[in-house]
């Protein structure tokens, strides 16, 4: 266990966290093995679904959205499916959606999608892999849906003025991803080669596709 | 009106933007990942509903303290609590007899 954390203590109703470096290992450290114990004690989970499950969660990622946003600018059919069911066209490529039902925004000349989550940090999980830390973080959930161009304009992300931007805030049960506009000049591209050109910041609308 | 919740800051004045990210722990994971398997169908003790009622209700101090995973696993152990699966106890038991092992 490492010393990310610093030392805790736990009384009665009150967490007290030491944050200092180079401490003993962290109490959420300590008492995410304590919780693991406990359960495998209780015959509730087994160390081997753990270990199986801790393997699943490391295994999403951004190629997955990039082979689903590349098969939706070759293909009209999958695209349309893609916008109607976002999670039956994932499945559809061998790529499963948890708990929570996924749903595409198409950006366009004239709209451009941004995702967040204003209550805590939803995000399609089982599709990009855990949601980058300024997303969780406070300053994104609050300013994304009251000033989104300008948290745009601080990721260097510059929209024309005539384009509206949708802020989709998501939920527990909702996770929105954006399906980026292609690049101009890829027309003659393979869909092997587009993938190349999306990216995570795409995919929730912080930025656009790359150019090529 | 309803009051607004300490978890719900959409709107709400914050500070410049700043694109940072964190690297993310096993310890994290491992949270997670029994999360997820307490959450999925066969046995239903903690859904990602209740886990956020956790943090919505566990006070704005700690709230405000804790770690994005921090306040996901604190969440987890108070519902799991709350249905009488584990006990805090002897969790905090555990805590301390790794901590010994620990220094020891």
């Amino acid at each position: 266990m490492s010393a990310e954390r610093g030392a805790g203590a736990y009384l009665g109703t009150k967490v007290l966290l030491d944050r200092e470096e180079g401490g003993p290992a962290g109490y959420y450290a300590l008492l995410s093995d304590a919780l693991r114990d406990e359960l495998i004690g209780l015959g509730l989970i087994t160390a081997a679904q753990v270990r199986r499950e801790v393997e699943r969660l490391e295994a999403p990622g951004i190629h997955l959205g990039a082979r689903i946003v590349a098969r939706a600018w070759m293909d009209p059919e999958y695209k349309a499916l893609l916008l109607e069911n976002g999670s039956e066209a994932a499945e559809r490529l061998g790529i499963k959606v948890g708990e929570a039902q996924l749903v595409v925004v198409e950006n366009t000349p004239r709209v451009h999608n941004l995702i967040t989550c204003t209550l805590c940090s939803c995000y399609p999980r089982s599709i990009l892999g855990q949601p980058p830390a300024w997303y969780r973080n406070k300053v994104y959930r609050a300013r994304s849906v009251s000033e989104p161009r300008k948290v745009l304009e601080e990721f260097g992300t510059h929209l024309p003025a005539d384009i509206v931007i949708h802020v989709r805030d998501s939920n527990a049960d909702m996770r929105w991803m954006v399906l980026p506009r292609r690049p101009d000049g890829t027309s003659d591209w393979s869909e092997e080669r587009l993938q190349g050109l999306v990216t995570r910041d795409s995919l929730i609308g912080i930025a656009e596709a790359l150019q090529p | 009106m309803a009051q607004r919740g300490y978890h719900d800051i959409g709107g709400a004045p914050a500070g410049r933007f700043l694109p940072t990210d964190e690297p993310w722990h096993f310890w994290e994971k491992q949270s997670e990942a029994i999360r997820n398997l307490l959450g999925e169908g066969a046995r239903r003790m903690a859904s990602l509903d209740e886990i956020r009622r956790g943090f919505e209700t566990m006070g704005e101090d700690l709230y405000g303290q804790l770690t994005f995973y921090e306040r996901r696993l604190e969440a987890l152990v108070r519902i799991l609590e709350e249905k009488g699966i584990v006990s805090r106890a002897d969790l905090e038991a555990r805590v301390v007899a790794m901590r010994e092992r620990e220094s020891g």
